[in-house]
């Protein structure tokens, strides 16, 4: 047992990180703060490393998880005991707990590797689960960014707050896997034997739930039939590709909070391939990817999107513009219109034009960058947008003007 | 004194066709004569826009008991001077200095811009040249009251539209666009550039774009018109960048909005009729597409 003083510290503390790190979600001048916590774990470093076998952080953003794992290796769940602020608003809600025992066995190490192996199959469960996830997507509604699809995630996060008002930390000593990763660690010498036939039996289980958890994940498109095959999302710049991103993507929405323009947004599910499912997603009737932009690459703390210069940016093309002709104001109306042209930065788009003088939009796929202004700007009504931007499988930098 | 802007306003809801015709054009129809268009040269912006407010002086100013005045620039999209995307801020900013001095001190400048308005009033350089000369510009895209329902006299596809109510709650009102390649227009120069002060452009496009164009210039009626022909976009407009740059270092002065564009014009196109919002504009009787209906005045400035 802790004494008086050490407990007294210690919840001083674990509210001081509580209100610094609600203070980093808030904090809308300086965006990359909210990826100190996140980062702060190991979750989100060892995506990159499991889906991609590469771990593409600046070295100092390996400060903070090398600090954690540290703590863990001499001290065990001293992160979760001093720092966590998921497991400060689960102790409190604990305080005033029915006390049922709802879950009587310690499942974090099944889930801990139930949720690695199922992450190298590209479904990041455990970065899901990742209590500082589930922290930051806190985030959305705390800057009054309401969008429906982030509601199921938040939801979840919400559920297990309510499951503390029945069974008392329920998350943090009985599923939580970063718990579960700062026990392991430390290194306990008179009991190392009876503990590694303990982490045998979770690894194991982890094996079995995790895998065909997975499969199933990733098979539910051969179950049904998928709408959206060969369609590809559009998805935030220095995503790549589909798999890649929902594999690294731990849904803390961290981007699509800090987005100036509003394009970035999540969907409910519209494919198949659960994997993707809750991840950021572009809506170019929402706004345009701003030409100069790259705040979502600066506070991603996964690397799920790449960390991207300005002039890099400028030259990734991310989607390709689609001009519907019948919706069209200048192809069908007749009209001056050209909005598409106009806003285009790129310049990728041609004036065709009619016989009667009336310009039509044509589309130069090899200079369009897929950033949707030419979307968010067509005053198209009738039958919808004239032009829209449809994502491509990977996203590629141009060498084009 | 807003009263009396709001007065001539008032004249021109009433529709009818003598109090519809802007102070300048009526003055110049007493006098007999057509419509004067300064065309001032010279690669110094600060010395040109100098010239060219001392011409405005010389004639009668911004009007009697000025206290506001409302400008409409160019800073639309998120581009560098040079592109000739936007108003050239040096002009912006000599022209503010100079008004101060003329003791207008209250200026407004509202923009609606296309490109996201942080991006566009830093990268032009305008809102530093506003707030140079402690002006502020106003973002018409941020929440708030900036908009107000005004009926068009005399409109054919443009009936009514929601105005910043900047321009018509000033004493006077400046244009002051940059002329440049447009591939929905042809050109946007004066006229054109008024698409930066409404709410719903989309309307306008999907509306027959030169005739909403030219219904516009019959409501507003700046008191005076510079256009920045400083360096035009040739092609690729509005937004650019553009290869193909001219230089002609011109500013374009005029009371009448119709004339000014249709000078401008002659510097992409044979005849101003090419444009047919120009075309549209004169055909209503706002001012004249001919050169030979014009006073030209050629200044080295």
């Amino acid at each position: 047992m802790v004494s008086r003083t050490v407990g007294k510290i210690r919840l001083l503390t674990r509210l001081f990180c509580l209100v610094l790190f609600t203070g980093f979600l808030l904090a809308a001048s300086l965006p990359q703060l909210s990826r100190i916590l996140p980062q702060s774990g190991v979750f989100a470093l060892t995506a990159s490393f499991i889906s991609e076998k590469n771990i593409s952080f600046p070295a100092l953003w390996l400060i903070l998880p090398g600090l954690f794992i540290l703590a863990a290796v001499l001290r065990g769940r001293v992160f979760c005991l001093w720092v966590c602020p998921m497991g400060t608003l689960f102790s409190a809600a604990s305080k005033y707990s029915l006390k049922w025992q709802l879950l009587r066995w310690n499942i974090a190490g099944t889930v801990f590797w139930a949720g690695i192996f199922s992450s190298i199959l590209s479904v990041p469960v455990f970065l899901f689960a990742d209590p500082l996830s589930q922290f930051t997507r806190l985030g959305l509604p705390l800057n009054g960014l309401l969008i429906p699809a982030t509601f199921i995630p938040l939801a979840f996060s919400l559920a297990l707050l309510l499951l503390h008002f029945i069974q008392p930390m329920i998350w943090c000593s009985k599923l939580c896997p970063l718990g579960y990763l700062a026990k392991f660690l430390k290194r306990d010498k008179t009991r190392l034997l009876s503990k590694f036939a303990k982490e045998r039996r979770e690894l194991i289980g982890g094996i079995v739930v995790g895998i065909p958890l997975a499969l199933c994940a990733k098979k539910l498109g051969t179950f049904q039939r998928d709408k959206s095959a060969g369609k590809y999302p559009l998805l935030p710049p220095g995503a790549v590709r589909t798999q890649r991103f929902s594999a690294l993507c731990m849904r803390c929405y961290a981007c699509i909070k800090v987005c100036p323009s509003g394009i970035l947004t999540a969907k409910f599910p519209h494919n198949a391939d659960a994997g993707s499912w809750f991840a950021p997603e572009m809506d170019a009737d929402k706004g345009a990817c701003g030409q100069y932009c790259v705040e979502c690459n600066r506070v991603c703390p996964t690397g799920a999107i790449n960390f991207l210069e300005e002039k890099a940016k400028q030259s990734l093309q991310i989607g390709v513009a689609h001009v519907r002709r019948g919706a069209c104001l200048a192809w069908t109306d007749k009209e001056y219109c050209m909005v598409c042209h106009e806003y285009c930065p790129f310049g990728a788009i041609d004036i065709d034009e009619s016989p009667d003088g009336i310009p039509r939009p044509v589309v130069k796929e090899e200079l369009c960058r897929g950033c949707g202004a030419c979307q968010y700007a067509c005053p198209a009504k009738r039958d919808g947008k004239a032009i829209i931007i449809n994502g491509v499988e990977r996203q590629n930098f141009l060498h084009a003007g | 004194m807003s009263v009396k802007r709001r007065g001539f306003l008032k004249g021109s809801l009433a529709a009818t066709a003598a109090a519809a015709i802007a102070p300048s054009l009526l003055a110049a129809q007493a006098e007999g004569s057509k419509p004067d268009v300064w065309v001032i040269h010279g690669k110094d912006k600060e010395k040109l826009m100098a010239k060219c407010l001392e011409i405005i002086k010389s004639q009668g100013g911004f009007g009697k008991n000025i206290k506001t005045l409302a400008l409409k620039i160019n800073a639309a999209w998120a581009r560098e001077p040079e592109t000739g995307a936007n108003t050239d801020p040096v002009l912006v900013s000599a022209f503010l200095a100079g008004v101060k001095k003329m003791g207008i001190t209250d200026i407004l400048m509202p923009e609606n811009s296309c490109a996201s308005p942080k991006e566009s009033f830093t990268k032009s350089g305008i809102e530093e040249a506003a707030k140079a000369n402690g002006v502020k510009m106003i973002d018409l895209k941020t929440k708030g009251d900036h908009f107000r329902k005004v009926k068009i006299p005399g409109g054919e596809s443009l009936k009514d539209v929601e105005v910043a109510k900047y321009f018509m709650d000033s004493d006077a009102v400046v244009n002051m666009p940059v002329a440049k390649h447009h591939g929905g227009a042809k050109l946007s120069m004066a006229m054109k550039n008024w698409m930066g002060a409404v709410k719903d452009r989309g309307y306008w496009h999907r509306n027959n774009l030169h005739q909403c164009i030219a219904d516009f210039a019959e409501f507003m009626k700046p008191t005076w018109t510079i256009i920045d022909a400083t360096k035009t976009m040739m092609a690729n407009g509005p937004q650019g960048p553009s290869k193909n740059m001219k230089y002609p270092d011109l500013l374009i002065l005029s009371k009448n909005q119709v004339a000014a564009d249709a000078w401008a014009s002659t510097l992409f196109h044979d005849s101003p009729d090419n444009v047919l919002y120009i075309k549209l504009a004169a055909r209503k009787g706002l001012g004249p597409s001919r050169l030979e209906d014009m006073n030209i005045h050629k200044i080295e400035g």
